[in-house]
């Protein structure tokens, strides 16, 4: 049976499908050459290591790139953010287009990429590299179609994205240019369909305990008290906090260390976690709880137990109803996928809390996986690159308008 | 000697001087030269794919310094050559031509068939089992041979960190280099040995000089080429290129016993072709390594002279002290 939404959407986007009509198939096989230039860039990329906080080389690589492009004046900011802008003909109107540079994995980790016939294999290929490797052959891709846009397109290779990163790259380039911002686009390797909208409530949390004694054998002790006990008694009592079903809320401990040898009373531990809802003020009086519980479970063992709350991002962003989500989503059904919609986790909740439309979208499918190398489905990148073309184009001619 | 020295001062490049791609292919227009790459494989499939793509987006899309990108297979049994076609690749099994000339089957084969096969002024040579591959080792060869007229040969040098458990780790390679190359070079054709990889995979020769030496058909073909080209044409005509490193496989002894032992058969045919055998001089006493230093390549000379003594038994001393061997045995009885 028909999804009876798919017809509400392409209503949607009629006009802008209907305008992009007699261009497609020129696109289309213009951009099946750019595949071949992705992939080459993106096999560069992987080449050089940039783990979160150490960017500055693949920074010196895309600026590289950026200036044998027709990018205006590309440059690198404060926080090794590499910007550049293809300018419009009339606009006056920002796009800003960015996808992030930086990977989780220690730089001593092999990234070398393996093309096969249909795949990209490798360490960071499908959650990092696609997305940058895709957004630093926009230039030329766009060049080569020769399109007139209007406005001027920014284009952005963040930093700092990941864990303590804090997205701190995109929150700096959009703390400077909030206002020159008229609309945005995240890109993401993963997955071809999906669209990105809004950004729930969020804080992640690292809470840790360390007891300055000299290590010691627990045989000889009256008490047994260890770090990693505490830090387990507060794990129980974090689950006592009340998390409501509605607003859907969700807490979620990811990560938990601790410990120095068999034989030894351990003497640090920490446990990280993250808190998603729907509503601010939930999250808000979870940080509450959070904070005090640890307090008290310290107090008990006459210890610190610190919580260090960050990352965090409010509730916001666009609804379906809005002209940029519905046009992407248009385009989406148009390339022949089905549009997943869900909220971001990532950057986009930045230039969200700023009140600027924005959408995340991925370029192909794949798998990411964590500690092995995940993969990229190579047939289908020149329809994600043709769907971001289109949407650039829709956000341009003002079909993604309120 | 100081042929040796200018050489290594004036003809060692670095890849970084010719990143200007654009003034490359300005300067093959005007000289009117075309340009193949050959990949030899046999059974690449993990590293063909990213090869072609590369070298085909960055230097034939984005700019024409290559006109032609070819593999030439030794008959794999995995997905190279079918990877290296879907990427834009010519693919050839070197077994299918030439076959009245006899089977043969090793990457010297390849080497040689491409210049049959491929139609390039220049021939490009790159192993396809590079795992970082980047554009700078076909420009970074292929700079000196377009801004110099006079050369017409250049080899490859490079660092060479090698992937262990999934880690990369710092240089363990070049080990049939320093024990066997430059030892043989240093003495018996010590020009030879301001070379600082003469193992090396990558290489760009004009196909004037290329197709008129032999090409040992495995182990022994870049040895081979380098003391060939030099016999005929000389040092002047030779030049080398840095292109900074190459992550590879690093090879198990055994292998690089029998890769040394091809060589060594490569390197005797030579020696008795060329009449290098000659007596042996202070000059061939000496063996040269090169190093950096203050951004200049420099040769260093240890001179290494293996002495001597006579058996102990032909000493009168020895003999008048009474301390010559007895034969245990014939005692205990």
């Amino acid at each position: 049976m028909d999804d009876p939404t798919a017809g509400l959407d392409r209503r949607a986007g009629r006009r802008l499908l209907d305008e992009l009509a007699p261009l497609e198939q020129k696109w289309g096989e213009i951009i099946e050459t750019g595949r071949q230039m992705v992939l080459s860039n993106l096999a560069m990329l992987a080449e050089v290591p940039a783990q979160t906080f150490h960017e500055r080389d693949r920074a010196a690589l895309i600026l590289d790139r950026y200036a044998a492009t027709p990018l205006h004046e590309p440059r690198v900011d404060e926080m090794d953010n590499v910007i550049g802008t293809l300018r419009g003909a009339k606009g006056s109107r920002r796009i800003l287009v960015f996808a992030h540079m930086d990977h989780q994995f220690p730089n001593s980790v092999n990234q070398n990429t393996t093309i096969t016939q249909d795949r990209a294999i490798g360490m960071g290929v499908a959650e990092d590299t696609l997305a940058l490797a895709t957004l630093i052959t926009l230039p030329d891709i766009i060049d080569n179609l020769d399109i007139p846009f209007h406005n001027d397109i920014v284009l952005v290779a963040t930093t700092r994205s990941h864990g303590r990163g804090d997205f701190a790259g995109i929150r700096h380039f959009t703390e400077e240019h909030n206002r020159q911002i008229h609309y945005s686009v995240n890109l993401d390797g993963l997955s071809l369909g999906k669209i990105n909208y809004f950004s729930l409530s969020r804080v992640r949390c690292d809470i840790g305990c360390e007891i300055n004694a000299p290590q010691s054998s627990p045989w000889g002790k009256i008490t047994n008290t260890s770090a990693i006990m505490i830090i387990n008694e507060v794990i129980n009592s974090i689950y006592n906090i009340a998390v409501p079903r509605q607003p859907k809320t969700v807490l979620n401990i990811g990560m938990l260390s601790g410990g120095e040898r068999y034989s030894t009373v351990s003497t640090r531990a920490a446990v990280r976690l993250q808190v998603l809802s729907e509503n601010d003020e939930i999250t808000e009086r979870i940080i509450e709880e959070l904070h005090d519980r640890c307090v008290d479970v310290g107090a008990k063992h006459g210890v610190e137990v610190t919580s260090e709350f960050f990352g965090r991002h409010f509730a916001g962003g666009l609804r379906y109803s809005h002209p940029m989500v519905k046009s992407t989503a248009a385009i989406v059904r148009h390339l022949g996928y089905q549009p997943v919609v869900e909220y971001s986790n990532a950057e986009l909740a930045v230039p969200i809390a700023h009140g600027i439309p924005s959408v995340n979208i991925g370029i192909t499918t794949g798998m990411i996986t964590g500690r092995t190398q995940g993969y990229i489905d190579i047939p289908p990148i020149p329809t994600g690159i043709l769907q971001l073309i289109m949407l650039l184009y829709g956000i341009d001619r003002g079909f993604c308008d309120e | 000697m100081s042929e040796m020295r200018n050489w290594l001062k004036s003809r060692s490049y670095h890849y970084s001087e010719f990143r200007d791609i654009a003034k490359l292919v300005r300067k093959k227009e005007e000289r009117g030269l075309t340009i193949s790459l050959c990949f030899p494989t046999l059974n690449e499939e993990k590293t063909i794919g990213k090869s072609v793509v590369i070298m085909k987006s960055e230097l034939m899309q984005r700019f024409p310094l290559l006109d032609e990108i070819a593999v030439i297979d030794s008959g794999s049994t995995d997905q190279t050559c079918a990877i290296a076609a879907e990427f834009g690749a010519d693919t050839y099994v070197a077994s299918d031509y030439l076959k009245e000339q006899g089977e043969a089957r090793g990457k010297g084969e390849n080497l040689w068939k491409a210049l049959y096969l491929l139609k390039g002024d220049i021939i490009l040579y790159i192993d396809a089992d590079i795992a970082n591959i980047h554009p700078r080792f076909a420009y970074g060869l292929l700079g000196p041979i377009l801004m110099e007229p006079e050369v017409r040969f250049v080899k490859a040098f490079y660092q060479r960190p090698f992937v262990q458990s999934g880690e990369v780790r710092p240089s363990g390679g070049g080990r049939v280099t320093e024990i066997l190359i430059r030892p043989l070079f240093s003495q018996f054709f010590p020009d030879l040995a301001g070379i600082i990889q003469p193992l090396s995979g990558e290489y760009a020769g004009h196909r004037e000089l290329l197709e008129q030496i032999p090409f040992p058909i495995g182990y022994g073909v870049e040895t081979g080429m380098l003391i060939d080209i030099y016999q005929k044409w000389g040092l002047g005509v030779m030049a080398q290129s840095d292109l900074a490193q190459r992550v590879h496989r690093n090879q198990e002894i055994a292998a690089l016993g029998k890769m040394s032992f091809g060589i060594l058969q490569t390197f005797w045919n030579r020696i008795q072709e060329y009449k290098s055998l000659g007596p042996i001089t202070p000059e061939s006493l000496r063996l040269r390594w090169i190093g950096k230093r203050s951004g200049q390549y420099e040769v260093t000379e240890i001179p290494i002279e293996e002495q001597e003594r006579r058996p102990i038994v032909e000493l009168p001393a020895y003999r008048e002290r009474g301390a010559a061997p007895r034969n245990t045995a014939a005692e205990d009885a």
